[in-house]
């Protein structure tokens, strides 16, 4: 007899989601579906804005991601303005960025996946969190908030606070920067690269503990989109977009942003309100594709820093006969060499004479009525792509979110673990457990996808072919 | 050591939610030396070593519970949001102050800001408008008190 299992909402997440597991005639898994149920429409809010206004109004949509928003903003202003922006904008644009992924990536691991990690997926859920990684490894979690301070610094200091900065704007940034500023990010260089090959060393460490569960944390052949430099190197604020199969082919690459919707396409589901892009080439059954972290090191052929690039081998290594990475859940292990990535590239950046140069912004009237701006934020590529009048007021605004990208992978994911993992007809804590931490490997952020807020609790709901609820239970 | 820390929280693209930032904004423009005041969308982690290190700290937040503008003492308690989300509960944040660091600051208030209007895109209600204008003047007379 069908039946659904609901999950609703999932926790360590950003923003509302619910889960619904659908058990087929036989009893077995037949579909699983991640629900997103809030909606904020900043795509029409914005409609009718100055163009010039949106970097601000963009980096309100979440406070997880303040950055990375106004970063695709002002880039899409800037192809608006059909301008360059002065060489000083570009390094601190690329700083911010940087730090987005640090911030971001810190939180994701050390406060949402460490104690997965640490604790195991089977500890008790009111330990099972921040307050019980202090309590058994207390320095890991000091280290891991200093680590998500440094990222927040970095932004405060290039942009004047912490969040909503209104620092990116078309044609560059507002503030010069100075060199007492820099000599104090400096500073924290050696402490936080050490905290990133702590990181490295505890996640590894981890992996035999769970060698068992690896295997079905969202374990399957999926297209894999980033950017990449011209020269195939990780890239992080601009670049070309590829795309990489499941075994290792590029099947598409140097894709202009501007491009974008040449090859990915959208369309919406009635149970959720997030979209579901796909890669329009492969059509929708096929173009599931997944991006940030994991598909980040997927798709460039190295990484221009040397730690990073070292620990880059040692992931390809796991691709074996694949030639690219597949599991899930090595998003994590992706994500920790993006923060020693970040770190040294921060390094090296702070060191540029150019840092402090005067010069920058770049001025323009409207010369394009179209603009599109790419960059990859902490959980995968993010396009902003405006249409504008004479008078740069806004007729047309698309964001294609990193979360929403990943979708069909979530759901993907929540169906094998669910395959794996459910026995029965009873939702047990195993299960749960697992479908939430297979979600965050990807950590989604809904404030950012469907502009939601929120916090989270776990509702978990077994439903029958009509619809008629056979078990439920809260946590 | 900062002796006194103002967090606003909220997004003052939602209307009424903006009111704890439009509180620190208000309250940073006349701010004295050794008060240092920020606006956070929601509380992270990253806040406890800077909470620990205060004399005191005050989180001014919009409440849809609230119906006049409140202010009540805030001890360290892990919270349901500490457990899940990315964000804290003041409670939770200063349970992770003494947990991580062994300390809390020596003080500590939420004002609420009462709030009803969340809708994408809205200024602040008249009625939360308002009670901005008195939580300002809250929050700045437990800052007097304190001598700051």
């Amino acid at each position: 007899m069908p039946r659904t299992i609901t999950i609703d909402p999932v926790t360590r997440i950003e923003g509302h989601a619910k889960i619904t597991i659908h058990l087929g005639e036989d009893g077995t898994v037949s579909d699983a579906r991640f629900h997103v149920n809030e909606f904020r429409g900043f795509e029409k809010f914005c409609e009718g804005r100055l163009m010039w206004e949106m970097p601000g109004i963009t980096s309100r949509i979440c406070g997880i991601c303040p950055a990375s928003h106004p970063i695709a903003s002002a880039k899409a202003g800037d192809d608006i303005l059909a301008i360059g922006i002065p060489p000083t904008a570009e390094i601190l644009r690329r700083l911010m960025t940087l730090a987005q992924w640090v911030q971001s990536h810190a939180l994701s691991f050390f406060h949402l996946s460490a104690p997965d990690l640490l604790l195991g997926f089977d500890s008790d859920p009111a330990r099972r969190n921040l307050f019980g990684l202090v309590a058994d490894h207390p320095d890991v979690a000091r280290r891991g908030i200093r680590l998500r301070k440094f990222g927040q610094e970095i932004i405060e200091l290039l942009g004047g606070r912490r969040i909503h900065t209104p620092w990116a704007v078309a044609g560059g940034v507002r503030e010069p920067f100075d060199a007492a500023r820099r000599d104090r990010l400096l500073a924290w260089i050696p402490e936080v690269k050490e905290t990133a090959h702590l990181a490295l060393s505890i996640f590894k460490a981890a992996l035999d503990r769970h060698r068992h569960e690896i295997p079905s944390f969202g374990n399957f052949r999926s297209l894999h989109v980033g950017l990449v430099a011209r020269d195939g190197a990780l890239e992080y604020y601009d670049g070309l977009l590829r795309v990489r199969d499941g075994d290792g082919n590029t099947v598409a690459d140097k894709i202009d942003p501007r491009r974008y919707a040449d090859c990915f396409g959208e369309v919406t589901e009635p149970w959720s309100y997030l979209k579901f892009p796909y890669y329009t080439p492969f059509g929708r059954a096929q173009g599931l594709y997944r991006v940030g972290p994991l598909a980040r090191l997927n798709v460039c052929d190295h990484i221009d820093t040397p730690l990073a690039e070292a620990e880059r081998q040692a992931f390809k290594a796991l691709a074996g006969e694949a030639g690219v990475v597949n599991n899930s859940f090595y998003y994590h292990y992706a994500r920790l060499i993006e923060i020693l990535f970040a770190i040294e590239k921060i390094e090296q950046l702070l060191a540029d004479p150019a840092l402090l140069g005067d010069h920058v912004r770049a001025k323009a009237m409207i010369n394009r009525h179209v603009g599109v701006g790419a960059c990859e934020a902490p959980r995968g590529v993010l396009l902003h792509h405006y249409t504008v009048d004479d008078d740069g007021v806004l007729r047309a605004v698309n964001m294609l979110i990193a979360t929403a990208q990943n979708n069909l992978a979530m759901n993907r994911t929540v169906r094998q673990l669910a395959i794996r993992h459910l026995d029965g007809a009873a939702i047990t804590e195993g299960l749960l457990n697992r479908i939430e931490a297979g979600i965050r490997c990807f950590d989604p952020c809904l404030s950012c996808s469907t502009h939601a807020v929120g916090h989270m609790a776990m509702h978990v709901r077994l439903v029958g072919p009509a619809g008629e609820l056979l078990d439920e239970r809260v946590r | 050591m900062t002796r006194a820390l103002v967090i606003g929280i909220g997004n003052d693209l939602r209307g009424d939610d903006g009111a704890g930032t439009a509180v620190a904004a208000r309250v940073a423009a006349r701010a004295a030396p050794g008060v240092r005041v920020v606006a956070v969308q929601q509380l992270g982690p990253e806040l406890a070593e800077e909470v620990a290190c205060a004399d005191a700290v005050i989180f001014v937040d919009a409440s849809t519970l609230a119906d006049r503008v409140t202010v009540r003492e805030v001890g360290p308690a892990p919270g349901a949001r500490a457990a899940g989300s990315h964000a804290l509960d003041p409670a939770a944040l200063l349970a992770l102050c003494r947990d991580a660091y062994g300390r809390g600051p020596g003080a500590a208030w939420q004002v609420e800001v009462p709030a009803a209007h969340f809708e994408v895109g809205e200024p602040l209600s008249d009625a939360t408008r308002s009670a901005v204008h008195e939580a300002v003047a809250v929050v700045r007379e437990l800052l007097d008190r304190r001598g700051e």
